[in-house]
């Protein structure tokens, strides 16, 4: 038997895989999936219906189903096998550039009090202009970033600690 | 002789609309150029055309002089603007025209009258047609406080060289304007290089309206049916129409007169686009002309059965306009809806990344206008737009039924798109209704869950099955699996064993 905790967003799913039988937070659902070719192609078979799904890691415990249309980005850990090692991407009130882009404008300066979901710094990339907020009420501790400024995706732009 | 003999066009974009235009061009046995910069290397538009030209880097699309003489080098003698990039710009279209060549669109005037949004309105109301409230002047640059306290508010800044809905902003009290102002004048001055702004009442509860017209350049203007495009998300179009719903023939008449008059005052020369607003109280309103081919061309195609740069390139190639306004009909309905890299469960923050996976729609009714393939890299330097997905039939209903259709086809892996929300628009009841304004989107809520349960619990499934096959695959050699060196296969075989248990 085998046990999967898998994760869309916030939801969670536990799956339960026992040879041919299978349960989905205890529910048994019944479906097997094949490989259609070597490129992740898959066709998922439930009773009559088949259902074409492309499925491809992006790393070890992140997989992409396409459907239908839709994209949903699964997390997936095996409990038995491997604990969850990863930590948080970034410290709690430190903004990064979301994209590659061209820092407009700075919004706040440091010492700054702000609110949750506060404009800090605006942004352009592809042609549009965006702001980044605030993820937390606090104080701004440091600005990385000045108008002008070329960043890469993932740059710091302002850090915010409690006030 | 064929149409356009002798002629070589070379198309100064990139894109969909690149290869939409290359593609018409290879129809009518017109040799073709593409340009491309450094990061376009391997675009597909490229592909689609007889040579390629590369023009340096990512920003020369813009750069008048480099597209000139990338035409000039390559034996050009027309050039097609597409949208965006030079196709606004009098000066590219002057230049165009100074180097000999022809330019493929209106005349350079009438591109820079329309392009000063002042003086646009002037024209539009010389010509008979209602337009907003507003200042018939450029804002000082400081706005004085009598000057701020007399607006009615909520009023939009918006930026004389304007377009595309950039360089707009709204201000809802005389506290907000200054600071409305001083972004709307950030954004026209990074979008078009001229900070100029005035200011427009809103009108509450509009739709977005436009007619598509064609004209010789001597005075022959045809209207080819109205759009409607008030599916809008921050004033960018997301989902159009042909014909607009819930329109009386009479209104349809009086917008296609006010249209053809405007057209024939400018002795409009090629493709035009007259924006108009309509009101709550049946009222239109001139916004402005768009003096080039739009996003939203394909849905005029489908009701009317024309090829819109077929219609171009043979003006430019000296063919009279043969088109009557009595042989245009529009028969049937057709909705586009655009693919964006845009993130629609993350506040649609644009994404960039490697196209994994991709397998577009098709089948009756479906035309699919893209610049996707499997493997491109969707990079930060250009806009959004990824792909157009038209769908007709015979009327609104079987128009959003075969769209519907449609989308939940399209597969695109390795990066997210808007392509379930466009899904969850077409399925709402008001969409359904025709009953949208421009703000819809704003307060729009789905309303199912985006993702059913039943659904989502088979994709965990799903999930967890294909991770346990790989595991499995993982730790048997290939020299003891039985079938073979590869893992897919042995996958497979294993699962086809299982299946006859």
């Amino acid at each position: 038997m085998t046990l999967y905790n898998v994760a869309f967003g916030n939801r969670e799913y536990q799956v339960q895989i026992n040879g041919e039988q299978a349960t989905v937070n205890g529910e048994p659902v019944k479906a097997t999936i094949q490989a259609l070719n070597r490129d992740g192609l898959h066709l998922l078979r439930r009773g009559n219906c088949a259902v074409e799904l492309h499925l491809s890691n992006s790393d070890e415990d992140t997989l992409q189903v396409l459907v239908g249309g839709r994209r949903f980005v699964a997390r997936i850990t095996n409990p038995l096998r491997h604990k969850r090692t990863r930590g948080q991407s970034g410290a709690p009130g430190s903004l990064s550039a979301p994209m590659p882009g061209l820092v407009i404008q700075t919004l706040v300066k440091e010492g700054d009090v702000v609110e949750e979901g506060q404009p800090l710094v605006v942004m352009e990339s592809m042609k549009m202009q965006m702001q980044i907020r605030s993820t937390q009420a606090g104080r701004v501790a440091s600005i990385h970033a000045e108008a002008g400024q070329q960043v890469d995706k993932g740059t710091l732009l302002v850090k915010v600690v409690d006030n | 002789m064929s149409t356009g003999a002798g002629m070589k066009v070379m198309v100064a974009n990139r894109g969909e609309i690149a290869i939409r235009i290359l593609r018409t061009c290879r129809e009518m046995g017109i040799p073709s150029v593409a340009i491309h910069t450094d990061v376009d290397q391997f675009a597909l538009h490229i592909r689609h055309a007889d040579e390629a030209v590369m023009i340096g880097p990512k920003q020369n699309y813009l750069d008048i002089e480099t597209v000139v003489q990338a035409a000039l080098s390559s034996g050009a003698t027309a050039i097609h603007p597409g949208y965006g990039f030079l196709s606004e710009n009098a000066d590219f279209a002057r230049a165009v025209e100074e180097a000999g060549l022809t330019f493929i669109g209106p005349r350079p005037e009438t591109i820079a009258l329309m392009g000063d949004k002042l003086v646009a309105r002037q024209a539009a109301r010389d010509a008979g047609l209602p337009v907003l409230p507003g200042s018939d002047s450029p804002l000082p640059m400081n706005v004085p406080i009598e000057m701020a306290q007399k607006v009615h508010y909520p009023v939009l800044v918006k930026a004389a060289a304007g377009g595309g809905g950039r360089g707009i902003r709204l201000a809802r009290s005389s506290k907000e304007l200054a600071g409305m102002v001083t972004a709307a004048r950030q954004e026209a001055m990074a979008a078009f290089g001229d900070d100029t702004v005035y200011l427009e009442s809103l009108v509450q509860e509009a739709r977005h309206i436009e007619v598509q017209i064609l004209g010789d350049g001597q005075g022959h203007v045809v209207c080819l049916g109205e759009r409607e495009c008030s599916i809008q998300r921050r004033r960018q179009k997301l989902i159009e129409e042909a014909p607009a719903p819930l329109i009386s023939e009479g209104m349809r008449q009086h917008l296609y007169d006010m249209s053809s008059r405007l057209g024939r005052s400018l002795k409009y020369r090629g493709l035009g686009t007259v924006e108009f607003l309509l009101d709550a109280h049946n009222q239109f309103y001139f916004i402005e002309v768009n003096p080039r081919i739009q996003v939203e061309h394909p849905v005029t195609e489908m009701v009317t059965g024309l090829d819109l740069v077929k219609e171009q390139l043979s003006l430019a190639a000296g063919e009279p306009l043969f088109l009557r306004q009595r042989d245009i009909t529009l028969r049937g309905h057709a909705i586009e809806a655009r693919v964006l890299a845009e993130d629609s469960q993350n506040g649609f923050m644009p994404v960039i990344g490697t196209i994994t996976y991709l397998k577009e729609a098709g089948g009756p009714g479906v035309r699919v206008d893209s610049a996707l393939y499997h493997g491109m890299m969707v990079t930060p330097d250009y806009d959004s737009l990824l792909s157009k997905v038209i769908a007709w039939g015979e009327n609104r209903s079987t128009a959003i039924q075969r769209l519907r259709r449609a989308l939940s086809e399209y597969q695109v892996g390795g990066i997210p798109t808007d392509l379930d929300f466009l899904l969850q628009i077409i399925e709402s009841p008001d969409f359904i209704a025709g009953e949208f304004t421009t703000t819809y989107l704003e307060k729009f809520q789905p309303s199912a869950p985006v993702h059913g349960d039943e659904f989502e619990r088979e994709m965990a499934l799903a999930a967890a099955l294909y991770y346990q096959q790989k595991q499995r695959s993982s730790t048997i050699t290939p020299a003891t699996n039985g079938v073979g060196d590869n893992t897919w296969q042995s996958t497979a075989w294993r699962e086809q064993m299982r299946g006859t248990n």
